[in-house]
């Protein structure tokens, strides 16, 4: 279990700030031989290592093509996500994987592509973005729908324009609600109390006082190109599901990939077998507690299968009936 | 260690002596654990006189998997200034003796296998099946069944059919010994023991069936995974729920659970620590819980049934047999005097 589960070290090369509790991590594993070996297929995930806290899995956000760099979208929500935000680019961080089955490349390529994300939903299935946007001749269209609680806490704007241009590819975006004003971000951001506060802590952020993510002005800065971004991408407000009666791919020979809260892709599936859909077209990714990655420390599974080995991608059509599962 | 098929050997006797001698022979090249009674208790531990050992007491408190998953081991060494984790474990292991377990019940024996299938089966556990490898086994046949057995709802008793070196049945004062694999072969042709008698032979065959008589506690396994799916809302689930204090007493004992949890233990400097993992139980609330706080098993009836389905139909589908060996033990362990034969009798 030792060889399984030891890490290796990895350098933070670079740690960019993406919402008021969100940060973008780019590692290289600090021994060559094994950054040279490493390779991942988009939707999954790695084991990050803050050593004396413990250890996370988190979905590999980045272009499956580099192979220089790999990257980790990384909200803020539990001990070592917290710890991991008050780290600075240079800093080591232990990483194993890749783990699991991600999105099933085969069966996308020359297909057109439905892509619906919620939240941070859309860190796991923005390598498949990237490789769109590379192997364009792969792929059939590839269609987004991703939706935020708010405009603030929308993922990667800054990416949306170089996504649309490109002739295959449509964005749609849809927030729960427009409270995410510039004023509301400024302080919901590095320092003052807002989103610290609603995280169950007080006056320092959700990660405390030292922390690399977005201080009041980056992320008002932010705020108004999420605006922007809105306006442009047929902003609607409501859950991602007031999105489809803009879509415009239509079910034959299509594939849907989705990923975000499990009761946003219990409505996505749900809309969109309603919308002629088989649930055979429908992949989701989803979230379980996981501790070893390998399929052996129990805490994963949801009925027979286990999340980290079987998943965390899989087919609808295998799984909406399981008990525990919220399908 | 133990071969996947029986090796048709002869049938050897040895009085007291003659056994104990065995374990010593054994002693100078493995470390012997076998049953102690301690009290009112029967311990799986080291032996050091092989009087100590008894092949006729009911289960270990703990099954095997402490040897080869103690409840709570070191993955590695790290520092957080260096941020690197440095495994040597494997060291101190490999000067230790070989393993020998001797007087383990056919139940225990049918667990290891299952338990292999875990650790070895999708992703190879090295320090597992290195335990494994070098590992000794003699089985204690079990002609006294004990009041919460139900091994042969399982076929995992009360004798024991493949996986050891050595098998013994004690009939009175003679050990009955049999080899289960060349290994075992080879320690018992240097021992020299007579070989059994045609009426030692007529007797073992009337022993394994009495015993199997004998165990009339039965969980009916036909179909039963189609039952289980069929009543995922039958109200005996809710009497469990009502009943079990998710004490995770029954996960602890249990031969075949496996869960452990993962967790970084600080020394007092502050600056290095291990990476350690513990034996868990999915009857705790915490064991599904994620970040912000969700659980999938918040419900106490969620993770009750998450125990028993695990054993008696996920178990089945992920590594092609049940995940119960009918030891008792939970029945023994429960503070609530529950019991998954009566509970699955409940869903016929």
């Amino acid at each position: 279990m030792e060889k399984l589960m030891t890490p290796r070290p990895a350098v933070i090369e670079r740690i960019r700030p993406e919402t008021a509790d969100t940060l973008v991590y780019t590692l290289r594993f600090a021994e060559p031989e094994v950054q040279q070996g490493y390779t991942f297929q988009p939707g999954q995930f790695n084991e990050i290592s803050i050593f004396g806290v413990g250890e996370a899995p988190i979905s590999i956000s980045s272009d499956p093509n580099n192979r220089e760099t790999f990257e980790h979208t990384v909200r803020v929500v539990g001990n070592v996500t917290r710890a991991l935000a008050r780290l600075r680019e240079g800093s080591h961080v232990g990483v194993r994987g890749p783990y699991g089955k991600g999105w099933p490349m085969e069966r996308l390529r020359g297909h057109n592509i439905l892509l619906i994300a919620g939240g941070i939903g859309l860190a796991p299935l923005r390598p498949v973005i990237q490789d769109v946007l590379r192997h364009a001749d792969l792929y059939g269209s590839l269609e987004i729908l991703y939706g935020a609680r708010s405009p603030a806490e929308l993922l990667y704007v800054d990416e949306y324009d170089v996504w649309d241009a490109h002739p295959q590819i449509r964005l749609r975006l849809s927030v729960d609600r427009m409270d995410g004003t510039a004023a509301a971000a400024a302080t919901a951001g590095g320092g003052a109390a807002g989103a610290g506060a609603s995280n169950g802590m007080t006056g320092v952020g959700v990660a405390g006082p030292a922390s690399a993510l977005a201080g009041p002005q980056v992320m008002a800065e932010r705020v108004k190109r999420a605006t922007v971004a809105l306006e442009r991408y047929g902003g609607q407000v409501g859950p991602v599901t007031v999105l489809f009666d803009q879509m415009v791919t239509s079910p034959r020979g299509a594939v849907v990939i989705t990923c975000g809260p499990e009761i946003m892709m219990k409505y996505v599936a749900l809309g969109l077998v309603e919308r002629g859909w088989s649930p055979e077209q429908i992949f989701v990714s989803l979230e379980r507690r996981m501790e070893c990655g390998v399929a052996q420390c129990g805490h994963c599974q949801i009925g027979p299968l286990y999340v980290c080995k079987d998943g965390p991608v899989f087919c609808y059509k295998d799984i909406r009936y399981l008990p525990e599962a919220v399908f | 260690m133990g071969s996947a098929t029986r090796v048709a050997t002869a049938v050897h006797v040895a009085d007291q002596a003659g056994w104990e001698g065995l374990i010593r022979a054994l002693q100078r090249t493995h470390a012997v654990w076998g049953p102690v009674q301690e009290g009112e208790r029967v311990i799986l531990k080291e032996i050091t006189e092989p009087a100590a050992l008894r092949v006729d007491v009911p289960p270990t408190l703990l099954p095997t998997k402490k040897v080869y998953r103690a409840p709570r081991e070191t993955l590695f060494q790290f520092s957080r200034k260096q941020a690197r984790a440095a495994p040597d474990s494997g060291q101190r292991e490999a000067a230790a003796k070989p393993l020998a377990l001797v007087g383990i019940h056919p139940c225990d024996l049918k667990a290891i296998q299952l338990l292999d299938r875990v650790f070895t089966g999708f992703f190879v556990d090295d320090r597992y099946s290195a335990r494994r490898a070098q590992t000794f086994i003699i089985v204690s046949n079990c002609t006294t069944p004990f009041r919460s057995c139900f091994c042969t709802s399982f076929d995992s008793g009360p004798f024991a059919r493949n996986g050891f070196d050595l098998a013994v049945t004690r009939l009175g004062d003679r050990y009955l010994l049999q080899a289960g694999s060349p290994a075992g072969q080879t320690f018992l042709a240097v021992l020299d023991f007579p070989a059994a008698s045609s009426s030692d032979l007529a007797e073992l065959v009337t022993a394994e069936a009495g015993a199997r008589q004998q165990i009339t506690r039965r969980i009916d396994t036909d179909g039963l995974t189609r039952l289980l799916n069929m009543n995922v809302d039958h109200p005996v689930w809710d009497e469990v729920a009502d009943r079990c204090l998710c004490c995770g007493a029954c996960t602890a004992v249990c031969p075949t659970c496996y869960c452990f949890s993962v967790r970084d233990r600080l020394n007092l400097d502050l600056e290095t620590g291990e990476r350690q993992m513990d034996w868990t139980s999915c009857l705790i609330m915490e064991f599904s819980q994620v970040a912000l706080g969700h659980n999938p098993r918040h419900h106490r009836v969620a993770r009750v049934k998450q125990r028993l389905y695990h054993k008696f139909s996920y178990f089945n589908d992920q590594y092609g047999e049940f995940g119960c060996v009918g030891c008792g033990r939970c029945v023994e362990t429960c503070v609530a005097d529950l019991d998954p034969v009566e509970i699955l009798a409940r869903l016929r």
